[in-house]
């Protein structure tokens, strides 16, 4: 008979209070844990947004001056002779692919009414499929695909707020005016190919795709603005960072978590909400374990006055009724742990849409994400959480007089 | 024989809300290695207070209590704890078993934190004190599962596992019915006999009275000459 198997049968004694406490900590497991899980597939979902539709994994730039000479266009430090940093850059093995990118502004019209855009020119193929689920087309075809099937024709690609602002579809033509690098205007007509809805409204209403060799002629250069790096998985960013930096120590290399303003705000936002609520959740099984343990001290002080009578040191006494809080906290949790696996396959089954969140354009399946460090950390913390809890009535417990609590009915 | 326990001038005072309670005033006693004596008084005259002190569980305010000629250092708590544990056996009236161990985890209890015990030596003492008290085929019962005459049986082996010098009985019987206290007190004296563990039992139960080698009359906190 050791403390362990003291403490595990005295847990049944009330058998339901212990039931009711039990079921107050699995139901803060499973809450923490769904909160996490959501959180997790929030994050992993912008993250990939993030990249797909933006930033890609690493970006690699000429390094720029502080401050632009006065109109000096931001090609003029762009990046030259591409292919070969594009071959150094693909050999590495956690590399998929590296593609160019051209960033411009400008005026875009139909005619009669014009607009501000903010475009991109892309290698079609590449960046369709990099994108295409994150920010999909929703009218029309892709840049790659129109290019093939009409060769001699410039197309574009628009956000779809945007293609209403101007009252265009898929086949109509629209003209973009912008400045080349030596700071002329140039003008092109585009045969609208497709409308994308892009996750940002503000770029929804504002983005252009074409094609990087017609937005290189627009702009009357053979320099792209930098080089998007495409990995095989996210969490190579930083190995594959510090290769290329290593590599080429004279390129600005980014990772996109650096330039992610949006991503990070979220991240830090949900941190914030996140860690309110665990606490909330952490005090209600800490004062549920408290309350629970409490009561169960005043029901024994005289058998803890036998127990000390008899021999058994205090320290012993405490540990017996720490062991008893813990208990309840682990058996919550493994509770909670399992019902947060059930939780989650329904959940991931019935993909419950959520609206668009804030600054998105478009609402996500409400599913969960779950983490094995979470599954360790969090059931982890809430049965400490139930040991710390009982300190107070442990430690109350074995600092009684001991013929007072022998005689205590 | 030598003499095991000296109490000299032993006083203790309780508080009543403001009116003070003296349960014990000068006491002195003392009581020889072996000895299976008794400790009677009506309810209320001190008995209990006198064997509390003695057992270690209780301070007095005033007054020393010397265990084989050493003064107990009633000063210090965790000396004090591993003195009881060591030299001491408790018996109550209410028996205090454990309800959620067996009869045979109750007997063990006391040695469970006795590092001087092996775990196979814990057991074979916790087997052979219950085979002793008439318990062999109920070891493994719950509390709840024996009648009270089992219950203070089984207390009576957990206060004899250590192998104490010194037995304290706190009204064994006065919980039991005539039969039931004839065989507790027949097993004490039995176990007194065996062992030359000496007994102190606080008792007004005059069923067992004629039972003792010797009577410590107790009135209005003091031992009557």
């Amino acid at each position: 008979m050791k403390l362990f198997h003291f403490a595990f049968r005295n847990m049944w004694r009330n058998k339901r209070r212990s039931v009711l406490s039990t079921a107050t900590v699995a139901f803060g497991t499973l809450a923490v844990l769904v909160a996490a899980g959501f959180m997790e597939y929030s994050f992993y979902g912008l993250q990939e947004t993030t990249i797909r539709t933006d930033l890609g994994h690493i970006q690699i730039e000429n390094p720029a001056p502080a401050q632009l000479k006065g109109g000096e266009h931001p090609l003029v430090h762009g990046l030259e002779n591409v292919t070969a940093l594009k071959k150094h850059v693909n050999e590495m093995a956690s590399v998929r692919y590296s593609m160019a990118r051209l960033e411009l502004q400008g005026i875009i019209s139909n005619g009669e009414q014009s607009e501000i855009f903010v475009g991109r020119g892309i290698e079609a193929n590449k960046e369709e499929a990099f994108a295409s689920s994150f920010a999909p087309l929703v009218a029309g075809r892709g840049l790659s695909i129109a290019t093939i099937e009409e060769p001699q024709e410039s197309h574009i690609v628009l956000g779809e707020g945007l293609a209403a602002k101007l009252n265009v579809k898929p086949g109509d033509w629209v003209t973009i005016l912008t400045t080349t690098v030596y700071g002329g205007l140039n003008g092109m007509d585009f045969k609208v190919a497709g409308l994308i809805r892009h996750f940002i409204p503000e770029y929804n209403e504002r983005f252009v795709m074409l094609a990087l060799p017609v937005a290189q002629e627009l702009l009357q250069t053979d320099k792209v603005s930098r080089l998007i790096v495409v990995l095989r998985d996210t969490l190579k960013t930083d190995t594959t960072l510090a290769q290329i930096r290593a590599q080429f120590p004279k390129l600005t290399v980014i990772p996109w978590y650096e330039k992610a303003t949006f991503y990070n705000s979220v991240v830090s936002l949900y941190w914030t909400i996140f860690g309110f609520l665990g606490s909330i959740i952490f005090i209600v099984v800490i004062l549920t374990s408290f309350n629970t343990l409490m009561m169960t001290v005043m029901e024994r002080i005289p058998e803890v006055g036998t127990l000390m009578a008899v021999g058994i040191p205090r320290v012993k006494v405490m540990w017996a009724f720490l062991l008893e809080g813990g208990l309840i906290g682990f058996f919550g949790a493994l509770i909670g742990m399992i019902a947060t696996l059930g939780v989650a396959v329904v959940v991931n089954l019935i993909q419950i849409p959520m609206p668009p969140p804030p600054g998105g354009t478009f609402g996500y399946p409400f599913k969960l994400h779950l983490v094995g460090e979470y599954f360790i950390m969090i059931p982890l913390l809430i049965t400490v959480a139930c040991m710390l809890a009982t300190y107070v009535p442990a430690r109350y417990a074995s600092r009684l007089n001991i013929s007072w609590a022998l005689r205590h009915r | 024989m030598d003499t095991l326990l000296q109490v000299q001038n032993l006083t203790k005072t309780y508080l009543d809300g403001v009116t003070e309670f003296v349960a014990i005033r000068q006491v002195d006693l003392s009581l020889q290695a072996g000895a299976f004596a008794a400790l009677s008084g009506p309810s209320g005259c001190g008995k209990t207070t006198l064997l509390n002190i003695i057992g270690c569980i209780e301070v007095p305010d005033g007054g020393a209590v010397s265990f084989e000629g050493e003064t107990v250092p009633f000063d210090k708590m965790t000396v004090l704890d591993k003195f009881r544990r060591e030299n001491v056996g408790l018996v109550f009236q209410d028996f205090n078993l454990i309800s959620v161990l067996t009869a045979y985890e109750n007997v063990e209890l006391p040695l469970l934190y006795n590092s001087k015990v092996s775990a196979t030596e814990r057991r074979r003492r916790a087997t052979d004190l219950l085979t002793a008290v008439g318990l062999a085929e109920h070891i493994h019962k719950y509390p709840r599962a024996l009648s009270g005459g089992q219950c203070q049986r089984v207390a009576v082996a957990r206060a004899m596992v250590n192998h104490p010098k010194l037995v304290l009985a706190d009204e064994p019987t006065a919980n039991l019915d005539s039969q039931s206290a004839q065989d507790v007190m027949g097993l004490m004296h039995d176990l007194n006999e065996q062992h030359g563990t000496a007994f102190l039992i606080a008792t007004h139960d005059p069923r067992v009275m004629d039972q003792f080698d010797h009577n410590y009359a107790m009135l209005e906190g003091q031992i009557q000459v």
